[in-house]
């Protein structure tokens, strides 16, 4: 309820129940993570910009990963694998879908809170604790874990594969539990909330594509994060006990024969590709869902297909489950399952290309205003397209065969786990930053802050997928000793520059945030004139988001310029006395 | 379902912020089904490790001790217990069905122990071949779910003066009668696959 509610400090913003409370704890814990992922990228590209330099400076911060100031190779596979799992797990998952699925959710499907308000502050805590873990690894005996975000065994199986293969891996595996049951209560929430406690008048029609998108995105978490537990749980026995889960006969360590018999790498593959597709819908569809919502408020027309796009997420959703061997082309599958998992990528792309598509046709004949969100929905778009393309290849098994652990694969899942989902995050953190704390982010900073991200962001993992088709494959150190990638030297070089400018531009969103918390223009409830429930609030909206009485929703969140009314949009709580009611 | 003009409103809607208890004990009963949706994919996956694993040469079935039968009509007479406390039936009321569930629960888990304590006696040991390590994961991997729930129950036992306590009860019973179904499942899988 909203009077007389004051808990005081602690309870109100640390040992917070109320969702957006928990929701901006996620959107800044994965900033920082965000930043961390975003040194590591550093790291690497420094290594591969100028794999012979020496660089007195990193040896002196890290004398470990630099002995005498050159990358050590096991320091080089440390940082890539955390970059992975840190981009992966605690950037995207906590800013994009836990974050703002936690601060969006109850607010636009106009409920008072999460379905579950304990269980979702017990989620982000346990969040922050499987964060706290994997950063601790950096730290220990051997440093980080070293065997890829994929795990593949059996270097991630023998503590004495590499450095990274002993306790790192280990805290890797406890870390990613902890964070499996964080993110599975979090997950409970999401769907729950919209499924039992949406305002009356919302039916599952009017949800916002955003909603929905969240709403696929968890059941999809749900669903696919249980059998990467099983893994874990296996890979540990494999570890720690002794069992052969994972690791086959002959496996000889350092000269030494391993006592493992009969065990299979392959079914490691195979758990961790049934979580790990779906996964990168669970990040994807968030991001997708989102710019569905912000271009509408920017060219002030509806969104092109509302109901074909709910029903392509759910088809997006369902077929998700069933493509995961296409990561595994190259794992000796047999060519008739090759060729099942082939067609089942070829079918998913329909649904994803139907979504695509629809958003460009949503900008046509649109008055389109420029606004820093807007810039990063269409870039999120103009990334989904260019990504997808490339993924055409990559889901064939015939092509990916030949691109199969190249530079080609590292350009795709940038653009499309790594970009959309970049861009839509900022979509997001623009549009909906005045809702959150009440004021505007600067707008000139925000334009600046886009074109230091987009373009050099384009540039960078477009070239990465020319190194690919030259043949550059993915986690090695360094390219100067092969004769076949000399002529790369140059475009690593260039590529690399190029992030240090991408990262540059971060320092300006990060000066721009701050500076806006405390100095940002206030604004009113609905600065950008959106149809959606919570802009019907004040900005921050207050405890129990509605007060005593919830919204009775009358329409769909697209009622744009409205016919005959002369308004501009409709708000979704507008009866049909207001506007003419279109869905 | 009420029919409004603009559109049709689910019978759990209304503009209270705050939930009626039946709308309490839907929400919680649905996220519970989702959470044991949870659990069946990873009861699933663990089996699709088995039978992928299985396949290897060094499979060597394991016969399980008489003794898992005992445990498993044990399991299966503590969620009848439970069933009937919570309908109050057979002369059992609510706090005598927990209490009853609780220590057939206790009795089933020192039973399991003792199944692992034989399996050690014959030399049938987590690393003896893959079928005795799928056989102490999969007992261990059900037993920590079935702690869990004890612990749950033993909460709804102590509170039961608390509100939604038939509610609570309900879900304890859910989640029992789940666990002892995958309990008689993972005993298939290991005892005839």
């Amino acid at each position: 309820m909203s009077e007389a509610h004051d808990p005081g400090f602690i309870r109100r913003y640390i040992f917070s129940t109320d969702h957006k409370i928990i929701g901006i704890q996620y959107i800044l814990t994965g900033l920082v993570m965000g930043m961390v992922g975003g040194l590591l990228a550093v790291l690497i590209r420094i290594q591969l910009g100028w794999p012979t330099a020496q660089w007195e400076l990193l040896e002196r911060l890290m004398p470990r990963g630099y002995p005498s100031g050159f990358m050590a190779p096991e320091f080089y596979i440390s940082v890539v694998t955390m970059h992975g799992t840190i981009m992966v797990f605690f950037f995207i998952s906590y800013v994009l879908v836990s974050g703002f699925g936690n601060y969006l959710v109850p607010l636009q499907v106009g409920a008072k809170d999460m379905a579950y308000p304990l269980l979702n502050m017990l989620s982000y805590w346990f969040a922050l604790l499987s964060a706290v873990v994997m950063m601790a690894s950096f730290l220990v005996e051997g440093g980080a874990a070293a065997a890829g975000w994929t795990a593949y065994p059996p270097l991630s199986a023998i503590a004495s594969a590499v450095p990274g293969s002993g306790l790192g891996q280990s805290i890797w595996l406890v870390s990613m539990a902890i964070f499996i049951a964080s993110f599975t209560m979090s997950g409970l929430n999401v769907v729950a909330t919209i499924f039992t406690m949406r305002a009356p008048g919302m039916t599952m029609m009017r949800l916002p594509l955003t909603i929905w998108s969240y709403f696929i995105a968890a059941i999809l978490g749900l669903l696919a994060f249980p059998p990467l537990t099983a893994a874990a749980v296996l890979l540990l026995f494999d570890r720690h006990l002794g069992t052969s889960f994972f690791l086959p006969s002959g496996l000889v360590v350092a000269g030494q024969p391993l006592s493992f018999q009969g065990g299979s790498p392959l079914l490691w593959q195979h758990l961790f590709w049934f979580l790990g597709h779906p996964e990168v819908y669970v990040l994807i569809l968030p991001a997708l869902g989102i710019v569905g919502d912000v271009l509408p408020a920017f060219t002030r027309k509806p969104v092109f297909g509302y109901r074909l796009n709910v029903y392509s997420l759910i088809a997006v959703g369902v077929l998700s489950m069933v493509v995961w061997g296409h990561h595994m082309f190259v794992s000796g599958m047999s060519p008739f399952t090759g060729e099942y998992f082939t067609l089942a990528t070829m079918v998913i792309t329909i649904p994803m290309t139907v979504y695509g598509v629809n958003l460009v046709a949503s900008l046509f004949g649109g008055r389109m205003r420029l606004a820093t969100p807007m810039l990063f929905s269409l870039a999120a778009v103009a990334l989904f397209g260019s990504g997808g393309f490339g993924g055409l290849f990559l889901g064939n098994a015939t092509a990916d065969m030949q691109l199969h652990d190249t530079y080609f694969v590292v350009g795709h899942f940038h653009f499309m786990i790594g970009g959309v989902t970049l861009m839509g995050t900022f979509a997001a953190l623009y549009f909906w930053f005045p809702k959150m704390f009440g004021r505007s982010m600067h707008e000139g900073f925000g334009k600046l802050h886009f074109w230091g991200t987009f373009a050099p962001f384009f540039m960078v993992f477009f070239g990465q997928h020319f190194l690919g088709l030259q043949g550059m494959p993915r986690r090695y150190y360094a390219f100067n000793t092969y004769e076949y990638l000399e002529g790369t030297a140059g475009q690593n070089t260039m590529l690399s520059v190029l992030v240090m400018v991408l990262v540059a531009a971060q320092f300006v969103f990060m000066v721009n945030f701050l500076w806006s918390l405390f100095k940002g223009q206030p604004v009113e409830a609905n600065p950008w004139a959106a149809t959606t429930l919570e802009w019907t609030v004040a900005s921050p909206p207050p405890h129990g988001n509605f007060g005593d009485t919830l919204p009775a929703v009358h329409r769909w969140a697209y009622e744009y310029s409205p016919d005959g009314t002369g308004e501009d949009f409709a708000p979704q709580t507008a009866g049909p006395n207001d506007a003419p009611i279109t869905a | 379902m009420t029919t409004t003009a603009t559109g049709t409103i689910a019978p759990w809607a209304s503009t209270a912020p705050d939930p009626t208890a039946a709308q309490r004990a839907m929400r919680l009963h649905f996220g519970l089904w989702m959470f044991l949706a949870t659990v069946t994919m990873l009861l699933a996956a663990l089996s699709s490790a088995y039978l992928v694993r299985r396949s290897g040469t060094d499979w060597r079935p394991v016969a399980l001790p008489s003794l898992v039968w005992w445990n498993t009509l044990v399991l299966a007479a503590s969620s009848a217990v439970l069933e009937l406390g919570r309908r109050r039936r057979a002369g059992l009321g609510l706090a005598t069905g927990l209490a009853g569930a609780s220590l057939l629960a206790g009795v089933f888990i020192v039973g399991q122990v003792g199944l692992w304590r034989a399996l050690a006696a014959q030399g049938i040991y987590l690393l003896t071949n893959p079928h005795s390590s799928f056989i102490y994961l999969l007992t261990g991997v059900h037993a920590v779910h079935l702690l869990a729930a004890l612990v749950v129950m033993l909460v709804t036992l102590a509170t039961l003066g608390r509100r939604d306590a038939d509610t609570r009860a309900a879900l304890c019973a859910t989640f029992w009668h789940f666990l002892t179904g995958a309990w008689v499942y993972l005993l298939a899988l290991v005892t005839w696959v």
